[in-house]
């Protein structure tokens, strides 16, 4: 029994050693490998006719132009980024055109940022860019009148048309109301004098 | 003599002035009975009927201490079963314009004994409709703040004006024929409590039926009838607009106004019938609550299940048709799916074998006629319950990380202790009306039998 424990400690000594040693060999090999992974830089021009707007992305790297890396064009809006075009590979002169929609709003000059990304790519790892250009449809800030008649502004706000005829049908129903119980007080005045004249009747 | 045999008719046969007093004597007897005496069956009735209103007061006064926790509602089905019953309330309330209203400008005669219980209906059911909303709010205690600072913007807001405005004109309605009933209490009843006899003299309005009383009681009547035709449907329609202007599926609806008002004078004279059924059965009115009425009645029901029936058509059919998105998945969950038993139940009792059993005579007898016409209430009572809650629950934006109960909705027992106590209380206040004020409204059924009250208190006018 204690031949057999005494194995077993040896054993799980081994593998302890065997696992550093391991991480030592294998840790700076890692890094090694990681440094392996090239860098890319993208450069973006625009070009415009009549009926479309062209971005083209130019991707370099230390090797000249990369030919077969998908690029991703986005552009900044308020919140997020909004992905535009469809997702094109560079061609042997390492560019990819992408085409960008004619009606997107802009800021208040019509500004448009536009970003081009590499993502994940097995050789460039991630890369990437952003440019302005005034291609937007330039924002128009409407002033918000918060002194305005509307269906959702405050009780006192409340659109003239409703005020008038809500008014009115609560004027005339009531009215008629009121007109009712003035004749049972009427009735009552009648009932009063009849019996006055009349005497009491059963 | 005459038993309201010709009742529907132009035919009155001319009686003797004799004749007349004899028939208005014996009327009045049969119908002050049930006011001299109440027997073991009615205070039983009434007693079981307080017990339910109290157990629905001791739940509210739990909801009060606690807050709406104690319900099942929460984000989604922030409306449950108060707002099913308030339009259920709301709906059976329309039927005081339908039958006393309507049927008299169109010229109808058999309709009048039977006013004076559509009449207390619609009070009854108004006036608790208007609680039980009071009952839905988190902070009862800040309900003046709804006429204080409330925008005529919004639906809500019509809602309780047309509400209030129709509880106060309903009133009236119930009030002005009861004048010359009231003093007959007054004269007749004279071995009543001081207190009683003391409401009676007040009530009456120094009442004696000379003609000029008549006259103006006849006219406020007439203003009354006119008046009301429009605010019953008003308050029908913007209860209606509560759901319609909401953007739900199921709700999205420009059809929801007469469709509600539709499947109001359905569940409203489904009620009057079943209340005719009973009072003539406890109170013994059947010389005056006749067969004649009951066919009449028949016909009625029939008719306003096959105009509810076009409406179910055009709410469902149309957007069945479709199926699109969010209200395709909530017409299947009524079709086939989770509320399916429910809403085929309702479908096919409340309104597909009414209309079809009621187009033979035999089914027009009062048992027949009365065992249907409850169907058909039960069946209106779920409806409502159909329109609201399944909705609540098949909102547009999915319901997403909130807790797996919020997706579902059944009442709590304090919820349905509450709604029972107000359904108990709607047939408290009918029950004690019909204890302490003629349920028939004596002088329109005298007219009803070409003998004119008026004519027969001032002879030398």
């Amino acid at each position: 029994m204690a031949c057999k424990r005494t194995n077993n400690v040896f054993s799980l000594k081994m593998n302890v050693a065997t696992f550093i040693l391991l991480f030592i060999t294998l840790w700076p090999l890692s890094n090694l490998l990681a440094q392996e992974k090239k860098t890319a830089a993208i450069t973006l021009s625009f070009s415009q006719t009549d009926s479309t707007k062209t971005c083209k992305a130019t991707v370099l790297s230390d090797s000249g132009r990369v030919k077969g890396t998908e690029v991703h064009l986005y552009v900044k809006r308020s919140f997020s980024l909004l992905p535009v075009g469809k997702v094109v590979e560079t061609d042997e002169n390492g560019e990819a055109n992408i085409d960008v929609p004619m009606d997107l709003p802009g800021d208040k000059n019509g500004m448009l940022v536009i970003i081009a990304k590499i993502e994940k790519d097995e050789t460039y790892g991630d890369a990437e860019t952003q440019s302005e250009v005034k291609w937007g449809a330039a924002l128009k800030n409407e002033p918000f009148h918060w002194g305005d008649r509307s269906l959702s502004a405050s009780r006192e706000k409340a659109p003239m048309f409703l005020v008038v005829a809500s008014t009115s049908i609560i004027v005339i129903i009531w009215g008629t109301i009121f007109y009712v119980i003035f004749q049972l007080v009427r009735i009552n005045k009648s009932g009063r004098l009849f019996k006055k004249l009349h005497g009491s009747r059963s | 003599m005459l038993q309201n045999a010709h009742a529907g008719s132009e035919y009155h046969p001319v009686l003797t002035e004799d004749e007349q007093r004899q028939y208005r004597l014996e009327i009045r007897e049969a119908i002050l009975r049930p006011l001299r005496h109440t027997g073991l069956m009615g205070k039983l009735w009434i007693g079981l009927l307080v017990v339910v209103l109290l157990v629905g007061c001791y739940a509210y006064s739990i909801q009060l201490r606690n807050g709406l926790k104690v319900t099942a509602m929460r984000d989604y089905a922030s409306w449950g079963l108060y707002i099913s019953n308030f339009v259920f309330f709301v709906a059976i309330s329309l039927v005081g314009a339908l039958i006393s209203s309507v049927l008299r400008l169109t010229n109808f005669d058999w309709y009048r004994p039977i006013t004076r219980i559509a009449e207390i209906i619609a009070v009854a059911a108004i006036l608790f409709a208007g609680i039980i909303i009071i009952v839905d709010m988190g902070r009862p205690d800040r309900v003046l703040n709804l006429f204080i600072h409330g925008r005529i913007q919004s639906p809500i807001i019509w809602d309780v004006i047309v509400v209030s405005t129709y509880l106060v004109t309903s009133v009236l309605f119930l009030y002005t024929p009861l004048l010359p009933g009231i003093a007959l209490c007054r004269d007749k009843l004279t071995e009543k409590p001081k207190w009683q006899r003391w409401m009676y003299r007040v009530l009456a309005l120094g009442w004696n039926g000379n003609r000029q009383q008549w006259k103006i009681m006849k006219r406020s009547i007439a203003i009354i009838c006119i008046l009301i035709i429009p605010l019953a449907i008003s308050i029908h329609t913007v209860t209606a607009w509560l759901f319609a202007t909401t953007l739900r599926p199921g709700w999205d609806s420009t059809n929801f106004g007469p469709y509600f008002v539709a499947g109001a004078f359905q569940a409203g004279t489904a009620c009057v019938i079943i209340a005719m059924f009973v009072f003539r059965k406890a109170y013994n009115l059947q010389k005056y609550l006749t067969d004649v009425h009951f066919n009449y009645m028949g016909k009625l029901l029939v008719f306003l299940c096959l105009i509810y029936a076009y409406f179910n058509l055009n709410e469902y059919l149309v957007p069945a048709y479709k199926m699109r998105g969010a209200e395709g998945k909530l017409l299947n969950d009524l079709f086939t799916g989770h509320y399916a038993p429910l809403y085929w139940s309702v479908q096919i009792f409340g309104m597909a074998l009414p209309a079809v059993l009621l187009l033979w005579k035999r089914a027009r007898k009062p048992v027949p006629l009365a065992t249907i016409a409850l169907l058909v209430v039960v069946a209106a009572w779920f409806k409502r319950y159909l329109i609201v809650t399944p909705i609540m629950l098949h909102p547009y934006t999915p319901i997403q990380n909130v807790p797996a109960n919020w997706a579902i909705y059944f009442p709590t027992w304090i919820e349905i202790a509450i709604v029972s106590g107000s359904l108990a209380g709607v047939l408290l206040l009918i029950t004690l009306f019909s204890k302490f004020f003629p349920i028939i409204s004596i002088w329109e059924t005298l007219e009803n039998e070409g003998i004119e009250l008026e004519k027969l208190d001032n002879p030398k006018s």
